[in-house]
């Protein structure tokens, strides 16, 4: 078999074997909210419309729920169900005296399949708080910083290969007797 | 190695790189597509249009009942191979190959350019196909669904057998040549037709082709392209028209307009979490292989081909947008295409200026490609093969490619094969406002992919980049409905005489509130629900239609008088 072939089966091998691992159940959607005023609620709760049904989930921010780190502000929760290609949210976030407010309503993209992770950050307003949509990642409870992580990481990539390029060219011009 | 063997591996190394920079699409390229926005849904019907029986410059089938010019249509180059796939491949599977297989064929196409034209050698020639096909634009048309703009060798051949046309040995048949890539890419995407005129003018610029004797190559060329030309521009004055807001149906300034579709310049590095929350994935990504190249170039080169330097500054000038942009805010410096806000509305022929990218992608990939040779020719080559390496790991992590992805399945929910099989669907969903213009269109362009697989005629208008009028003018006319009770007797008899047979509700789109009134309303009006469905990924409700006598003229007007009253 030349190389060629050989490349293709191992291809057709890596597809093959990706595409089974792909074949999840259930579509998994993972609540993520950012809340750095601690203290302002003492509970988060998402009230979310999927396919129809009205689900709660409660967030948590105590390591109890899969990617969480507990008590870093960075409030967790986790709905798994049948594929839906939109979510209805409602954020209700409680106060220590028992009453609550509502933060967030919105429609939001759940598309893909396998996993979806929606974020929130809650701000500060004039008279009160509220949410906001904002694209997050694990870990981390500075939302800003890790959005812009691929980004800071491209430039580290960059400088490295400035520096790589620069040496090969300064070798060429060496063999060259700097010409 | 022998030339034959060059190739086989360029086209295996590329479609390898095409598997990872699209993945999970090899795995299900039928099932699945990996888009995060919306435009691939409208292509895929117009895909599945284009397939059908009675496929020509108007479908009935959608637009119903007064059907849809198609004079617009994204991408004549696509709906061509799926007329010719027609009986032969599903829409799904045909978005899928060109996703996967676009981007292999456009850089096999730059790095032989690179190689023939440019004086590039292999391996190093491959950097053309991996700048050119694999960074920003490339990733920016996949995520945001225009996947037609990936099908695009014709821009680097223009290039090729431009050069040739305008040398002194230049012949009638290389301006032939070089009219007909033109001519694809047009067809390709108006778009890309843009980007193909710009390249020839600044090729012609360089060329000082008037100081030859042989004006017949250049004549070629240019009596084909104006021919092309200006019949396109007849077909797409023509009609449609219509399809589109105005520019200022979402922003009251079309400047802003053009700004919201321009490169930032932060993503000419990379993207960030925001690029696809809030920017419509589009990714300017360069890579920054290419980018070191290409600032080696005066340094490792003893004559840096100006050409390339002039598509690139131009290619990126352009697709900075009227405002130069740090990102989405600051700097705000004034660009080259500042003018075209004076034609107000009539300059939305270029609301997307990032399209202009692809021009620099070519120029910088084959200048990478040619530095690359000559520093391989001065230095060891073992130094020299990571290049390539590290240009493969630019195309992931620059554009972020493979991890933005999405695993969307195509299947459509099964409560569209209750509908009546002989008359049309209209399909509801709650007024978004301006904060939702997206979410309304994603509504409505999914709706037109999910025709595939009903075939039943449809209101929605599938083509356009907001959502159109006739099928505002319906869904506003029946949501009105809910709050003036006065409609509730007219609707089954107006729908009746329009030829609808079901309306298919997106309850869970509405507020709580409006949701029980809604299907309280439609309820009183029609009857209860006839189905209800959870797959497919969205919850459906179904209210059949009573038939009613009618004819196409009685169904036109009454859909006329709404239009009127409910624009």
């Amino acid at each position: 078999m030349n190389a060629i072939g050989r490349i293709l089966v191992l291809l057709t091998a890596l597809i093959a074997v990706s595409s089974s691992a792909l074949a999840a159940d259930d579509q998994v959607i993972d609540l993520q909210v950012s809340m750095p005023s601690r203290g302002a609620y003492v509970a988060l709760d998402v009230e979310v419309t999927r396919l129809g049904s009205r689900h709660t989930v409660r967030l948590r921010d105590d390591g109890g729920v899969p990617n969480d780190l507990p008590h870093d502000g960075i409030w967790n929760g986790r709905m798994t169900g049948d594929y839906s290609r939109t979510i209805s949210v409602r954020m209700f976030g409680h106060r220590s005296d028992g009453t609550q407010d509502l933060l967030y309503s919105g429609i939001e993209r759940t598309e893909d399949a396998r996993h979806v992770l929606v974020g929130w950050r809650i701000m500060a307003t004039g008279d009160g708080h509220t949410a906001v949509r904002t694209p997050l990642s694990y870990p981390g409870n500075v939302a800003e910083m890790f959005a812009a992580l691929p980004l800071i990481t491209g430039f580290g990539w960059g400088l490295f290969l400035l520096l790589y390029v620069g040496m090969l060219v300064r070798l060429s011009r060496k063999d060259q007797g700097e010409e | 190695m022998s030339t034959r063997r060059q190739h086989l591996w360029t086209l295996g190394l590329f479609t390898l790189v095409s598997v990872v920079f699209s993945w999970p699409l090899a795995s299900n390229p039928a099932g699945i597509h990996v888009s995060r926005q919306f435009d691939l849904y409208s292509l895929l019907w117009l895909m599945d249009a284009m397939g059908s029986s009675d496929a020509g410059l108007t479908y009935s089938q959608s637009s119903w009942p007064v059907g849809e010019s198609l004079n617009r249509m994204d991408s004549f180059v696509v709906a061509a191979l799926a007329f010719l796939g027609q009986g032969l491949i599903s829409a799904q599977l045909l978005a899928g190959l060109v996703v996967l297989l676009g981007p292999v064929a456009s850089a096999f196409a730059a790095e032989r350019v690179a190689a023939q034209h440019f004086g590039a050698r292999w391996p190093w020639s491959l950097l053309a196909g991996l700048g050119y096909a694999f960074t920003g634009m490339a990733a920016t048309s996949m995520l945001e669904g225009h996947v037609y703009a990936l099908v695009n060798p014709w821009l680097p051949l223009l290039l090729g057998h431009l050069i040739q046309a305008l040398q002194t040995d230049g012949t009638p048949k290389q301006g032939g040549l070089a009219a007909l890539w033109w001519t694809l890419c047009l067809l390709t995407s108006a778009y890309t037709g843009i980007a193909a005129t710009i390249l020839v003018g600044v090729v012609v610029a360089y060329s000082r082709f008037w100081t030859r004797e042989d004006w017949r190559p250049a004549i070629t060329a240019g009596t084909t392209m104006m021919v092309v030309g200006l019949a396109y521009a007849a077909l797409f004055t023509m009609s449609g028209a219509t399809v589109r807001d105005p520019t200022q149906g979402m922003e009251s300034d079309p400047l802003k307009v053009m700004m919201a579709g321009s490169i930032h310049l932060d993503s000419l590095a990379a993207w960030t979490g925001i690029t696809d929350a809030h920017r419509h994935s589009v990714t300017g990504a360069l890579g920054f292989s290419m980018i070191t190249l290409g600032l080696m170039a005066p340094l490792v080169l003893h004559r840096v081909p100006r050409l390339l330097v002039v598509l690139v500054a131009t290619g990126l000038l352009l697709a900075l947008g009227p405002r130069i942009q740090l990102s989405g805010g600051g700097l705000n410096i004034p660009g080259p295409i500042t003018v075209l806000a004076l034609l107000g509305d009539k300059a939305s022929f270029f609301n997307f200026p990032s399209r202009m990218l692809w021009l620099a992608h070519l120029g910088l990939g084959i200048l990478a490609a040619v530095v690359a040779t000559r520093l391989s020719e001065r230095v060891d080559k073992r130094w020299c093969l990571p290049l390539l390496g590290m240009a493969a790991v630019d195309v992931m992590i620059c554009t972020g490619a493979p991890f933005r992805t999405q695993a969307v399945p195509h299947q459509a929910p099964s409560i569209y094969a209750q509908a009546p099989a002989d008359r049309a669907i209209v399909e509801l969903w709650p007024e978004f406002g301006s904060f939702g213009t997206d979410l309304a269109l994603l509504t409505n362009n999914l709706g037109c992919a999910h025709q595939s697989s009903h075939q039943r005629p449809l209101a929605n208008q599938c083509l356009g980049t907001t959502v159109g009028a006739g099928t505002r003018s319906l869904g506003r006319w029946l949501n009105a409905a809910v709050y003036q009770r006065s409609l509730i007797n007219e609707v089954p008899q107006a729908l009746g005489e329009m030829g609808f047979g079901a309306v298919v509700v997106r309850p869970d789109l509405y507020t709580e509130q409006d949701r029980t009134a809604v299907l309280g309303i439609l309820t009183q009006s029609l009857g209860k629900p006839t189905a209800e469905t959870t797959d497919g990924g969205e919850h459906l409700v179904m209210f059949t239609v009573p038939e009613v006598e009618t004819s196409a003229l009685i169904g036109q007007q009454r859909y006329q008088r709404i239009q009127a009253a409910y624009p």
